[in-house]
C-alpha cells in the first residue's frame, strides 16, 4: 500500500511561478526513492509538500493515511523526518537538544519549555546518535561540528522520533564525494534495516543508480521519468535534464555527457 | 563600451558617486550648517570655553578627601543595587514582552502593534523624568530610582530583544518546524537559542549604561550617588568629586571587562577571553 500518495497535484507560487504541474505519484512503504531533475524542476517543492512545509494549490497529498492539512500537520510531521541540505541544526544547541528536538512533536508543551524530557526520550536520542557514530559529541556545541557530522546529527534528529518516512532534501548538496556518498550509504542502511521510506532529491548519478529503488524524473514541474534505476538509459537522462529527447537535439553531445556524469 | 580613462571610479555604472548618494550627503552638511547656529554653536565660543574647561580640571588635582571614602563606598553599592535591580526587573518584563513585540513569534499582529507601542511609551521619556515621576510618588530614595530605570530599560531592552528575534535564520526553525514542533516550541527551541547572543550582548551593554544612569538619578532625590555628586559640584568641594568620579571610572572598567569576559564565553562558547 502506498506510504505517500500525490494526487493530480498542482503547486504555483504567490509569485506565480509553477513549480508542479499535474502530477500524481505513489511512493510504497520502504522504498528509496530518488528524485533527480535539473535545477528550478520542482524537486524540493515535491519533498516540502509530502510534510505540508509547502500547501498544494490543486490536488491532495496523502502522507501515511492522513490528509496533509492543517489538522494533520503536527501529527504527520511527528512520524516524518527531514534532512535538509543546509543542515538546519540550531548552532548554539548542542548536539544533543538537536537531536531531542526530533521529539518535540510527542513532548507536552510545559515541560519542553523548561527543556525537559523524558527517559524515553533521551534514550531515543541516544540510539539515534550512537547510530550515526556521534554519540561522543553529544555534548558539543552543534556549530563545532563538521559539515559532515552536522549532517549526521540531522539524519540523527530524523531518526530519533522513531519515523516512517524520511525526506532528504539535497542532503549531500553541500559535502565533499566521499562524505556525501556516506551520508546517502547511511540513509539507505537506514531504509533498508527499519523499513524506512526514504524520499531524497539527488543530483549525483552514481549514488542515484547504487542506491535508489525507484527513480523520479522531474523537469519543469512534471514527472518525465519513474522508473527503477536499471531502466535509466542515457537517452532517458537527456529527456529529464533537457525536457526533449535527444534525437530532435541539435546540441553538442558533451554537454548531455557532462549531466550524466556529475 | 569604453569611457574616458579617469584613474579613480566608484563601482558604479558611470563610475561616478551615485546621485542620491551626493545630494544626501549635500543635505548632511547643509543641514548642519543651518542647525548649529540655532543651538548658539559657534567655534569661537568653543575656543573660549578652553580655558574654562582646563581650569575646572585642573582643581581636580587636589588631595582627595580620604574621609569620604566610607560614605561614597556606601552610596556606590547603592547605585550598583539600582543598577542591578533595575536592570534584573526589566529583563524579566522585557524578556516576554520582545517575543510579544518581534514580528515573527507575536501571536497576532494586534498584539504586535500594541506591544511595540508600549514599549515606545515607557521609552519616550527619559530615566531623570521618570524618577522625577515616581519620586513624586513614593518619595525620596533608592526605591524611585529602581523604578525609573526598570521602566526605561523594559523600553529599550525589550525593543532590542524584539529587533534580534526577527532578524533569525529561518533555516534552524524549519528544522524544529518540519518535525512537529508547535509555535512555542519552535520559538523556544530555533529562535530563542539563535537570538540568545544579541541578547546577551544588549543586557551587557544596558547594564554599562545603566550604571551610568543610575549614577546621576540622585539629581532629583532617587539614590545613589547622584546626590553627593550634585551637592560636591555647587559646594565646589573638588576633593569629593575626584573621588567620585574615580569610583565610578572603576566600577565601569569592571563591568567592561566582566561583560567582556561573558561575551566570549556565552556567544562564542569559548571559556577564555580573546
Amino acid at each position: 500500500m502506498a506510504i505517500i500518495e500525490l494526487n493530480d497535484i498542482s503547486k504555483t507560487y504567490p509569485n506565480g511561478y509553477p513549480a508542479l504541474a499535474r502530477a500524481t505519484l505513489h511512493i510504497q512503504e520502504g522504498q528509496f526513492v530518488s528524485i533527480i531533475g535539473p535545477s528550478g524542476a520542482g524537486k524540493t517543492t515535491l519533498i516540502r509538500l509530502i510534510n505540508g512545509l509547502e500547501q498544494t494549490s490543486t490536488g491532495c497529498v496523502v502522507t501515511d493515511n492522513l490528509k496533509v492539512c492543517k489538522h494533520h500537520l503536527k501529527k504527520i510531521r511527528s512520524r516524518v523526518g527531514m534532512v535538509f541540505q543546509h543542515f538546519n541544526l540550531v548552532d548554539q544547541l548542542n548536539v544533543m537538544t538537536n537531536v531531542l528536538s526530533g521529539r518535540l512533536a510527542r513532548s507536552h508543551w510545559l515541560p519542553s519549555l523548561f527543556y525537559l524530557f523524558r527517559q524515553s526520550d533521551r534514550e531515543a536520542a541516544e540510539d539515534a546518535l550512537q547510530r550515526v557514530e556521534l554519540l561522543d559529541k553529544a555534548w558539543e556545541r552543534a556549530d563545532k561540528l563538521s559539515g559532515g557530522q552536522q549532517q549526521r546529527v540531522g539524519v540523527a534528529r530524523a531518526l530519533a522520533q522513531n519515523p516512517k518516512i524520511i525526506l532528504a532534501d539535497e542532503p549531500v548538496g553541500s559535502l565533499d564525494p566521499v562524505i556525501g556518498r556516506g551520508i546517502t550509504k547511511l540513509l539507505k542502511d537506514i531504509s533498508r534495516t527499519d523499513g524506512i521510506t526514504v524520499v531524497a532529491n539527488l543530483h549525483q548519478m552514481k549514488m542515484v543508480e547504487e542506491f535508489s529503488d525507484r527513480i523520479i524524473g522531474l523537469n519543469n514541474g512534471q514527472i518525465v521519468f519513474d522508473d527503477t534505476p536499471s531502466r535509466l538509459d542515457d537517452e532517458s537522462l537527456y529527456y529529464i535534464y533537457h525536457g526533449k529527447s535527444k534525437a530532435c537535439s541539435h546540441e553538442d553531445k558533451s554537454a548531455h555527457l557532462a549531466v550524466a556524469n556529475r | 563600451m569604453k569611457t574616458k580613462a579617469h584613474t579613480w571610479q566608484w563601482p558604479t555604472a558611470s563610475g561616478r558617486l551615485p546621485g542620491k548618494f551626493f545630494w544626501s550627503l549635500i543635505g548632511a552638511v547643509l543641514l548642519l550648517v543651518i542647525s548649529a547656529p540655532l543651538v548658539e554653536i559657534n567655534l569661537a565660543r568653543f575656543a573660549n570655553s578652553i580655558g574654562p574647561f582646563f581650569d575646572f580640571m585642573s582643581h581636580l588635582l587636589v588631595m582627595p578627601d580620604w574621609g569620604f571614602l566610607e560614605q561614597l563606598f556606601i552610596k556606590m553599592l547603592e547605585t550598583v543595587e539600582m543598577t542591578v535591580l533595575g536592570t534584573t526587573i526589566a529583563l524579566v518584563i522585557s524578556f516576554p514582552m520582545g517575543i510579544l513585540a518581534a514580528r515573527n513569534a507575536s501571536p497576532h499582529p494586534l498584539v504586535f502593534i500594541f506591544s511595540r507601542n508600549v514599549l515606545c511609551m515607557v521609552r519616550s521619556l527619559p530615566e531623570l523624568v521618570w524618577a522625577l515621576v515616581f519620586v513624586s510618588a513614593v518619595g525620596l530614595g533608592p526605591l524611585p530610582g529602581v523604578m525609573a530605570l526598570a521602566f526605561v530599560t523594559v523600553g529599550f531592552m525589550g525593543k532590542f530583544f524584539a529587533e534580534s528575534i526577527e532578524v533569525v535564520g529561518d533555516k534552524a526553525v524549519e528544522g524544529v518546524q518540519a518535525h512537529g514542533g508547535g509555535r512555542l516550541q519552535i520559538i523556544w527551541y530555533a529562535v530563542l537559542p539563535q537570538a540568545m547572543p544579541d541578547f546577551v550582548g544588549t543586557l551587557l551593554y544596558i547594564l554599562d549604561h545603566n550604571l551610568r544612569a543610575a549614577a546621576i538619578l540622585g539629581l532629583v532625590g532617587a539614590g545613589g550617588i547622584g546626590y553627593e555628586m550634585i551637592m560636591s559640584m555647587r559646594l565646589y568641594n573638588y576633593n569629593r568629586i575626584i573621588l567620585i568620579i574615580g569610583a565610578i571610572y572603576v566600577l565601569v572598567t569592571l563591568l567592561d571587562r566582566l561583560s567582556a569576559h561573558l561575551r566570549s564565553k556565552l556567544i562564542h562558547g569559548k571559556s577564555t577571553e580573546a
